[in-house]
């Protein structure tokens, strides 16, 4: 196990360099040049050469790769085009809002997701069951963007209601705080949880078709424990990796629902820095989400051994 | 097909849905009362007898702007749900049936391409290329494209080493024979179900790329777009510049997924038990 971790671990900075490449040659390939965008048209043209001349923008380009990955590895993330200020003191006054969004997105979807999941398979076929499946292909096909609109706009239609737009951290002012944060968590959990269920609802009906449940059964279990004891563990391990590829794309669902919230998080300073072909921090949040990633993937692979014993990694 | 509809009572009606829209789309020059880019009418017009859905900010016709929308959709969903899972299984064959190195670059450059998030890939592509029907197509494709090469290389990996195949190189088949004329349709099912599964978020991504003003150029009709951008000031007036084309596009979406999921249930015979039991 501890040189399975290892060997994965190793494989991580080659990559990440060549996400890094990547991107960073396609940056240069976007046409328009971003320091006459930074500094705006009464830029004179000796000006523009200027910053472009201490940037090292005038050294051929695999310099300038080799020179960022120096600094990336002293933990230098380089400075905003457009702000001017370090990227790093950016990330991490845009962080909070983000991770919230996400980590309260991750625990109510698992949890709707899960136990409905489970209550269709449990009672298939049932009333309860058509609804909870043809609910989750229908809110898997409104776009978040659409719905989140809706759910902001028509409260305020029907009684006025409009949630804060300016962003207020949990611990100073938590009601602010959540009143913001319950539509885009909302959205994002309904979409995420659908396809959760989906998935969960069809490993546990491989599951309780298992001789073990059967077992359980007829040693005169009660139902309840049969799924709780039984089931619920031997479902968990498929879903965990569904988990894992879904923060993935949460990550980049961020980006159309703080767009529309006008939530200045991560996804927000993606978007806008790709706009502006705000190299470094381009590059700093590809291969930053890039690390999250593959992280996230290690995680789970990790988390199938301590599920179920017989998995073994060498 | 009264058998088709008891089986699959959901993809059944998916797919008249989807007929409706493909008619729409096709029928959009009859059937728009006007033209779906002219400036002819007052802004932000209420419904009338004239603008059934009214106007928007710039005095177009919603339902025109809408009806034509149909189009964009459709041409961008499928045309790029096709190449993305037609290079997916190109791809998928080489690397499942040759092996070694390029089955190696295949799956590294996938793993590097999957540690990119999504949009902001797709932000890239779009804005290197500039904005375009085509750009969003090849953008769209070439996502597909990594997203779908690992089941396919899977199902290849599945195929190679059955008796079929050990026979027909024993009778002299070269390589291109056995992977097109043996491996490929015995994979086709799963081709088609990774087709079906991409069609639907497809086109969710062209409304998720047009809405943040990167997919496809104004005034150019599409459901995202007609969301995005200033047209959500004015919502609270006039709510059917938003909700048209946003009932319309997941009304489109809801269908595809349906069918979908009736062709994979279909083609599928262990998920047909499983659907039904």
């Amino acid at each position: 196990m501890g040189r399975y971790v290892l060997r994965r671990l190793v494989m991580l900075p080659p990559l990440l360099v060549a996400g890094a490449a990547l991107v960073f040659f396609m940056l240069r390939v976007v046409p328009g040049d971003p320091v006459r965008a930074a500094l705006g048209t009464e830029a004179t043209e000796e000006e523009v050469e200027a910053l472009r001349q201490a940037l090292g923008w005038n050294d051929p380009l695999p310099v300038q790769f080799v020179r960022w990955l120096g600094d990336l590895a002293r933990g230098d993330l380089g400075e905003s085009l457009v702000s001017r200020q370090s990227v790093s003191g950016q990330l991490a006054e845009r962080l909070p809002p983000t991770v919230e969004v996400l980590v309260l997105a991750m625990l109510l979807s698992t949890t709707l997701g899960v136990s409905f999941g489970v209550i269709s398979a449990v009672y298939r076929n049932s009333f309860l069951d058509h609804l909870v499946r043809i609910g989750s292909v229908a809110a898997l096909s409104v776009p978040a963007f659409f719905a989140l609109t809706l759910l902001i706009v028509l409260p305020s239609q029907w009684w006025n209601y409009v949630p804060p737009l300016t962003y207020e951290p949990i611990w100073e002012d938590p009601v602010t705080n959540l009143r913001m944060f319950v539509p885009p968590v909302l959205i994002l959990s309904v979409e995420m949880s659908a396809s959760l269920m989906r998935y969960t609802r069809s490993v546990s009906l491989d599951v309780l078709q298992q001789d073990y449940i059967r077992t359980a059964r007829a040693k005169g279990l009660r139902e309840r424990k049969v799924v709780i004891n039984h089931m619920l563990k031997n479902t968990s391990i498929p879903v965990v990796t569904i988990l894992g590829a879904r923060f993935a794309g949460l990550l980049g669902g961020t980006v159309i629902l703080e767009q529309v919230m006008s939530i200045q998080g991560i996804g927000q300073f993606a978007y806008q820095s790709v706009k502006s072909k705000d190299y470094s921090v381009v590059q700093s949040l590809t291969v930053y989400f890039g690390l999250l990633v593959i992280l996230s993937h290690l995680i789970v692979d990790i988390s199938y051994a301590m599920l179920d014993p017989r998995i073994r990694y060498r | 097909m009264a058998r088709l509809v008891s089986e699959f009572p959901l993809g059944v009606a998916g797919a008249v849905v989807i007929l409706v829209i493909i008619a729409v789309a096709v029928l959009a020059p009859v059937l728009a009362p006007h033209s779906p880019t002219a400036t002819s009418f007052a802004p932000l017009e209420g419904p009338n007898a004239r603008n059934l859905l009214g106007t928007d900010r710039t005095g177009r016709d919603v339902l025109s702007r809408t009806i034509w929308g149909s189009r964009t959709s459709l041409m961008v969903g499928l045309v790029a749900a096709v190449l993305g899972t037609g290079a997916a299984t190109t791809m998928g064959l080489i690397s499942g049936y040759f092996q070694r190195w390029p089955d190696h670059l295949i799956q590294r450059g996938s793993e590097v391409v999957a540690m990119i998030p999504d949009l902001i890939l797709l932000f890239m592509i779009v804005l290197a290329f500039g904005p375009g029907v085509w750009t969003v197509i090849a953008a769209l494709s070439f996502g597909g494209a990594f997203a779908g090469v690992r089941v396919v290389r899977a199902g290849v990996l599945a195929e190679k080493n059955k008796d079929y195949v050990e026979a027909a190189k024993a009778l002299g088949a070269g390589n291109g024979r056995v992977i097109f004329r043996h491996i490929l349709p015995n994979i086709a099912s799963l081709v088609v179900i990774q087709a079906t599964i991409r069609l639907p978020a497809v086109i969710l991504a062209e409304a998720s790329l047009s809405f943040l003003g990167l997919g496809i150029p104004p005034p150019h009709p599409s459901w995202g777009a007609d969301l995005g951008g200033p047209a959500r000031t004015y919502f609270r007036s006039q709510p059917y510049i938003v909700l048209a084309p946003g009932l319309a596009l997941s009304l489109t979406v809801l269908a595809v997924s349906l069918l979908g999921d009736a062709i994979r249930d279909g083609l599928d015979p262990r998920l047909r038990s499983r659907a039904n039991r």
